[in-house]
């Protein structure tokens, strides 16, 4: 392989961890830390999606401004949810998935409503560098340090604030923190909002690479729960790896043809045959059956296992 | 003559047709009171109504002369009520010192909260672990926490439901010293079953039984009531002799 090539390959693998970094990163705070099966994610990430689309589109406001208005409006939507439905649920697990489902059916009719059913594009002015032989997109190297922004501005959040240490204590034992004079409703209201804000910025970051849809968020779901589950119970550092692990795989797959296999009857041109593996379609599948195989032998997740050999 | 700093009156607890707790007593400031009285006597479910951990169906709760029935927990502990729970509860993902420290914050802020905490390791004696995750204490260890988490916020009134369960008779010495520490600036409420202990720090105990309270007095009078030795120590005195 020359070098442009393992570049090349080297910022794909990136790409891939950044996306599921982005996608996952809210709801390793919501699913993860306050053990909420959100299904109404996936609209989050829309809402922030459309923020992107509304704000450059019909108010003519930058592209920047926008990006960075989609995570307030977003967090503000998941304090208003939490206030007005979770908050009511919290200890009936069941319910909240029935509830946030309803959320999400909700969110969805209401943006098609507003805005058509069509996908619409976002543009954008960057362009391209060259690596070798080879053009990669800027776009995607800003997507990968906004993406190790968020991830370290949560981590120093949660590990060295007045805010994080209240919001571990109240995730840990909510009775015993309120009885330290903790305000735990209003800590639970704040981190998931925290968890909406990040996924709306995960939507707005991601809206010019993705067509811009009133059912985007159903495609994204299940890759952020799976990160999250794959992740393990160290929730921060766990999504963090398990990203790694899973966006290694999913690039190298998408990137290398594993085998062929010949199929049957005539077609043109020939040979008659399917290549497993070098399309994003098989690097889907393969992430999916390298989660399974993972959560297989490492049940509680990859830093469930650290936890384990401690 | 001794101010009372809580005043309960007609508290009512029920759970399905059982009367937990039904009762009326005043405590007043600076004293050590015991509660006894067998399992199931709604010690306990006291404690969690006082504190703000659940809401009672009748009767009031004043505490410093502000009624706090049905007031959210954190609320109570912020008008100087703290309580340390029967089942040892720390938090499990918070180092020892992170503990201490959220439970001296909402009174003293970020800074004051930390010379706090430091100053609580000592007394407590866990200085050396401060940087430990606490689910790494052994359990007498995690006891001492707690009673340290529940007197750093300098509380004017602490509950300890069973602080000693477990421990060894050193262990249990230490807590005794601990206790009356705390005495010096807190009225305190203890619940045991440990009768060696009671003797060691009771001034004034209060027995329940079903719920209500069935006597008070000195430690004394309460040994030589036969009704007490019938519901309690007659039936418990294993509970005396054990150790």
């Amino acid at each position: 392989m020359s070098l442009d090539t393992a570049v090349i390959m080297v910022l794909e693998i990136l790409n891939s961890i950044t996306i599921l970094v982005l996608l996952a990163l809210g709801l390793a705070l919501i699913f993860g830390m306050m053990r909420i099966v959100n299904l109404a994610q996936g609209e989050f990430f829309t809402v922030g999606a459309f923020t992107v689309l509304a704000s450059t589109r019909y108010a003519h406001l930058p592209l920047w401004l926008g990006m960075l208005l989609a995570p307030l409006v977003v967090a503000g939507l998941g304090i208003a949810i939490e206030r007005a439905i979770i908050r009511r649920l919290y200890g009936r697990p069941l319910d909240v998935m029935l509830a946030t489902w309803g959320v999400s059916l909700l969110l969805i009719g209401l943006i098609t409503v507003t805005f058509g059913a069509v996908t619409q594009g976002i543009p954008f002015a960057l362009g391209n560098f060259s690596v070798g032989r080879y053009q990669y997109p800027e776009y995607r190297i800003v997507m990968t340090t906004v993406a190790a922004g968020l991830m370290l501005s949560v981590y120093l959040l949660f590990r060295y604030t007045a805010f994080g240490r209240r919001a571990r204590a109240t995730i840990a034992n909510p009775d015993m923190a309120s009885a330290a004079g903790i305000n735990t409703p209003r800590m639970f209201m704040l981190t998931f909002g925290l968890g909406a804000g990040l996924a709306g910025a995960a939507g707005a970051i991601m809206a010019p690479i993705v067509g811009v849809v009133p059912t985007m968020g159903v495609l994204y779901i299940a890759r952020a729960f799976i990160t999250v589950v794959v992740g393990g119970p160290i929730v921060l550092l766990g999504t963090l790896s398990s990203a790694s692990a899973l966006g290694l795989i999913e690039a190298l797959i998408s990137r290398f043809p594993l085998f062929t296999i010949a199929t049957a009857g005539h077609c043109t041109p020939p040979p008659c045959e399917i290549s497993i593996g070098g399309s994003a379609f098989f690097g889907q599948i393969a992430l999916l059956i390298f989660a399974i195989l993972l959560l297989r032998l490492l049940p509680q997740g990859i830093s469930g296992f650290w936890r384990q050999r401690q | 003559m001794p101010e009372p700093i809580l005043e309960v009156s007609g508290l009512t607890k029920q759970f399905g047709g059982l009367r937990a707790v039904h009762l009326d007593l005043t405590i007043d400031a600076g004293e050590l009171r015991c509660l006894i009285g067998p399992n199931g006597a709604g010690k306990s479910t006291f404690f969690r109504i006082l504190s703000g951990g659940m809401r009672p169906d009748a009767g009031t709760v004043r505490f410093r002369g502000r009624d706090i029935t049905g007031w959210d927990a954190f609320r109570v502990a912020r008008l100087g009520m703290s309580i340390k729970f029967q089942v040892p509860s720390v938090l499990e993902e918070l180092s020892v010192f992170e503990n201490l420290h959220v439970a001296a914050e909402f009174r003293f802020g970020n800074r004051g909260g930390r010379r706090r905490a430091a100053e609580m390791l000592e007394v407590i004696g866990l200085t050396e672990r401060a940087d430990h995750p606490a689910t790494w204490l052994s359990h007498g260890e995690k006891q001492w926490l707690e009673v340290g988490m529940a007197s750093v916020g300098e509380p004017t009134l602490v509950l300890l439901d069973e602080p000693t369960a477990g421990m060894t008779v050193e262990e249990v010495k230490k807590t005794v010293r601990l206790l009356r520490r705390l005495n010096e600036t807190a009225t305190v409420i203890v619940v045991e079953h440990d009768m060696n202990f009671i003797r060691m720090i009771a001034r004034r105990v209060t027995v329940m039984h079903q719920g209500e309270v069935f006597a008070e007095g000195s430690m004394e009078e309460i040994e030589r009531n036969e009704g007490v030795r019938d519901i309690y120590l007659g039936k418990g005195a294993h509970y005396a002799v054990r150790r």
